[in-house]
């Protein structure tokens, strides 16, 4: 089953679905996430102007992206539920565009940004972000994206300028039990 | 011809499972020399999976299960000769995933030949050879890549190789068999999309499901000293004098060829 038909569950804590064939449960973003959240968030809004957030999930980015004095804040979200809980949280907030679907999908339709923070689940067009991501930049746009590698590589291939190293405490989870986790940072 | 039913031994079978950190590659997960032993359970949804998927930020995990299960084949009497021999494994759903069956007979679950099954187990010495590229495959006794797995009883027919595992294997005879995915775990081919094949099997269990090997023997009066009496050697007794001309170093036929026996 594709995750976008999946039922998920939100907490506090985590959003996260049971496989009911398997009954695994399947955390796919959980609040130990918070310090690298405003890592992300702080380092593509460093130099303000319109941002680009692919992927909602419990917010968390969003928040910081917030607190930073930007221009614009555009939100693409795929899973419809999350996509719920992104209009609700888009209330009385002022330029927020909320945009349902699938990053790579509607593309074309996004305009271009001074820095993008790619944090997804799922995504099966992730393999394209690193040939679009030029298209989606400003001249220096700064972007960041989420990274599963306990190295100074990433699963998305791009090649970062940098990592920055975050200490983190993981809570029980199948997607990052590591205890450092490496940002990539890009200026394009 | 006489038959003998061999309930699996309880703490030498389960599910082991190698779950791919986030680098590692559909090769590092089924080379991986240990896994995580899954939680002992009467029924297992997956306990025999390939799985590839991909979760945050677009990252590719792989995820390998494979089961395995220790005959104790002590209970044959002595002398016994082993002709044909069933595996029996209870399905649950998962109906049509592909499998294959492997045994070997000398070794035994848990390291060195532990009482218990242990992580290792995942690329167990017991199977090195049934795992390396060089002859990978070569002792496969059934597969479900032939066929589908039922909701009940699966019966799986022990090739000559099998049997021969068992008529071979050193003192007390024994028997191990694996269940690996057939299509990616097996044929070593990595998933090349998002997929869960998986079969789910029943373990262990005080009732009528659990993981059986029924086998079918003689007794091999071949199989007789000359220096002890047994009846099966009173009603042969020209098979006892054709032991005795051998001993003496004699041209006479094999005894298994007076005895009819190949």
């Amino acid at each position: 089953m594709e995750f976008i038909n999946r039922n998920l569950t939100f907490t506090e804590n985590s959003i996260y679905y049971i496989d009911q064939e398997t009954e695994e449960t399947h955390y796919i973003m959980m609040d130990w996430e918070q310090t690298i959240m405003k890592a992300h968030a702080d380092y593509i809004c460093s130099k303000g102007g319109d941002i680009l957030e692919i992927g909602f999930g419990m917010g968390i980015s969003a928040d910081f992206i917030q607190a930073n004095n930007i221009n614009s804040h555009t939100i693409v979200e795929y899973h419809p539920e999350i996509y719920n809980k992104a209009l609700a949280w888009a209330e009385n907030k002022p330029k927020v565009n909320i945009v349902l679907g699938d990053w790579y999908q509607v593309r074309n339709h996004l305009l271009t940004y001074d820095g993008i923070f790619y944090d997804t689940w799922g995504d099966e067009n992730a393999k394209h972000l690193k040939q679009v991501m030029p298209y989606l930049m400003k001249k220096n746009g700064l972007a960041t994206w989420w990274n599963s590698y306990l190295t100074e590589d990433n699963q998305l291939k791009i090649e970062a300028d940098s990592y920055e190293v975050i200490p983190v405490t993981p809570d029980s989870n199948l997607y990052f039990n590591h205890t450092e986790y490496y940002l990539p940072k890009k200026q394009y | 011809m006489a038959e003998i039913t061999i309930n699996v031994t309880s703490n030498r079978q389960g599910s082991i499972v190698k779950n791919g950190g986030a680098s590692e590659d559909w090769d590092d997960v089924i080379n991986a020399s240990s896994g995580t032993t899954v939680s002992s359970s009467v029924t297992q949804s997956t306990p025999v999976r390939a799985r590839r998927a991909t979760d945050r930020g677009g990252n590719t995990s792989f995820n390998c299960s494979r089961s395995f299960f220790y005959f104790d084949c002590s209970s044959l009497p002595a002398g016994a000769v082993v002709s044909a021999g069933t595996f029996t494994v209870n399905g649950v759903s998962n109906a049509g995933v592909n499998s294959v069956v492997m045994t070997e007979s000398n070794g035994a679950f848990g390291t060195n030949g532990g009482s218990a099954l242990t992580t290792g187990d995942y690329d167990t010495a017991a199977f090195e050879n049934q795992f390396s590229d060089t002859i990978r495959g070569s002792d496969t006794i059934f597969a479900w890549n032939s066929g589908t797995q039922n909701s009940g009883e699966n019966d799986f027919q022990l090739n000559a190789t099998g049997i021969n595992k068992i008529n071979n294997s050193s003192s007390p005879k024994k028997l191990n068999v694996a269940l690996v995915n057939y299509n990616y775990d097996y044929s070593e081919t990595s998933p090349s999309s998002s997929l869960d094949a998986r079969n789910g099997i029943y373990f262990f269990t005080s009732g009528g499901f659990m993981p059986k090997l029924t086998l079918v023997y003689e007794i091999s009066s071949y199989a007789n000293t000359i220096n002890g009496v047994t009846p099966a050697m009173a009603s042969s007794f020209d098979v006892w004098q054709v032991n005795q001309v051998n001993l003496k170093g004699e041209d006479t036929p094999a005894a298994s060829a007076v005895n009819g026996i190949e």
